[in-house]
């Protein structure tokens, strides 16, 4: 869905520029994409944007299989809300947490259509990513450079979700 | 009390409708501006438009090459889903039922593919060795190597939750393997075989790396066509977003349609696997 956002972002007339000047906030309106401070930020939100749904989904139904007695349990001994929240829904959805978060964290490693569409890695290589990366090298012939590059790929992806695995295990309670 | 409760009440609510705004925004914004005529589409407003151009669509059928990126679409999704559906289930029965370190280190072997990027290099070179590259079957193995990690593990929480019994009782009639897994366990499996089904159908259609690197134009689906007839067309953004709404229809159709499935398999196969 990126060309919606190559829209949003698009310096002359684009959506935010747009509602920017609307407000009177000129000087905040700037070219998204091509400046290399921005554009990072811009394929996260644009990622935001379409990941945000997937998670809430998973995150409503978690919530949705909880028992309605532990709050009123809770109530009983007089818990307020922000003690409801942090003693009961969160303990009570951690799997749904650890899901997400680890679903999130290799989304985000692997993202490569958006910013292939947007920025192409970018400008001054401020978007770059392992996927870009790969590909530019592909694209130049540089095959072993850029199979080195999916190796070590690999390797991070592989530590970063074994690590954060074992530690949102630890978190989880069990019933 | 009763008047601070529904206060909050009200802001909350405006809060989620303010949020639900920033994201309907975007959607509403190809939709309109798909019905605009070229210049209109350039200012990329969020009103209705003041001549609506229908005819945008029939000119990106024309232009874009619609018909051959959906049909090369369909025929990656629906081959890649129905192998996927036959190989995983069948491979997950196995993985559940045979209790052997085999079964487990297949099972981790499944599971990485989840986690781990796919190897491009290596891929390409064993494609060119074999000469599948830029052909329909190079492309639909490789779709299919990614595709079944999820689908084993989907369907591992799936099998895991039928009894045993149900195998036993079909052993003592006289089943055969194959027989009983087809006419015994996989109706069991028909919700999974839905999420999964629906899965493989958006992975694929979504896909663009693999086609970037494994296949000319000829053979690329929607996404890709999308990003070529940007490039070519961009200065047109009312063709850009009708091309781009006809692309993520199907999709939409599909999650619409499997909705309850989807997350319904999801949380049965990530609580159990």
């Amino acid at each position: 869905m990126s060309p919606i956002f190559s829209a949003i972002y698009e310096p002359r007339n684009g959506l935010l520029n747009t509602f920017l000047r609307s407000v009177g906030l000129d000087s905040l309106t700037r070219n998204w994409l091509t400046d290399p401070n921005t554009a990072m930020n811009c394929i996260i939100v644009m990622s935001l944007w379409s990941g945000v749904g997937m998670t809430m989904l998973l995150y409503l139904t978690g919530m949705q299989s909880l028992q309605k007695e532990y709050y009123e349990a809770a109530i009983v001994d007089g818990a307020n809300y922000f003690q409801k929240l942090t003693r009961i829904t969160i303990p009570m959805i951690m799997p749904s947490i650890t899901i997400n978060v680890v679903l999130s964290l290799i989304n985000g490693l692997k993202v490569f259509g958006e910013v292939y569409a947007l920025t192409n890695g970018g400008p001054n290589n401020a978007t770059e990513v392992f996927g870009t990366l790969i590909f530019k090298n592909f694209g130049k012939g540089f095959l072993g450079y850029s199979a080195a590059v999916s190796l070590v790929f690999t390797f991070v992806v592989g530590i970063f979700v074994f690590v954060l695995v074992k530690l949102m295990r630890k978190l989880e309670v069990e019933l | 009390m009763k008047k601070k409760q529904t206060i909050k009440n009200i802001v909350l609510t405006l809060f989620v409708a303010v949020c639900a705004v920033l994201f309907v925004v975007p959607l509403w914004m190809v939709i309109i501006n798909s019905l605009k005529t070229r210049q209109e589409a350039g200012l990329f407003g969020i009103g209705l438009p003041t001549e609506w151009a229908f005819d945008n669509y029939i000119t990106v059928f024309k232009e874009a090459n619609i018909g051959l990126a959906m049909g090369n679409g369909l025929i990656y999704s629906i081959i890649v889903g129905v192998c996927a559906i036959l190989f995983a289930s069948m491979a997950s029965f196995a993985i559940v039922r045979i209790k052997s370190k085999w079964s487990e280190a297949a099972y981790y072997l499944f599971l990485s593919g989840i986690v781990l990027p796919g190897a491009i290099i290596p891929t390409f070179f064993l494609l060119t060795r074999m000469s599948l590259i830029n052909t329909y079957t190079g492309i639909i193995v490789v779709l299919l190597a990614m595709t079944m990690p999820i689908s084993v593990f989907l369907y591992t929480g799936a099998v895991k939750s039928i009894p045993r019994e149900i195998d036993e009782a079909g052993t003592i009639d006289g089943c055969g393997k194959l027989r009983l897994f087809f006419s015994l366990v996989f109706p069991l499996l028909v919700p999974t075989t839905i999420t999964v089904a629906i899965f493989n159908f958006m992975g694929v259609w979504n896909d663009v790396t693999t086609q970037l690197y494994f296949v000319n134009a000829d053979k690329w689906t929607m996404p890709m066509m999308v990003y070529r007839f940007m490039g070519m067309y961009s200065s047109n953004w009312n063709l850009v977003f009708a091309d781009l709404l006809l692309t993520s229809i199907p999709v939409i159709l599909i999650y619409i349609v499997g909705q309850k499935y989807l997350v319904s398999g999801m949380i049965s196969g990530s609580v159990k696997g």
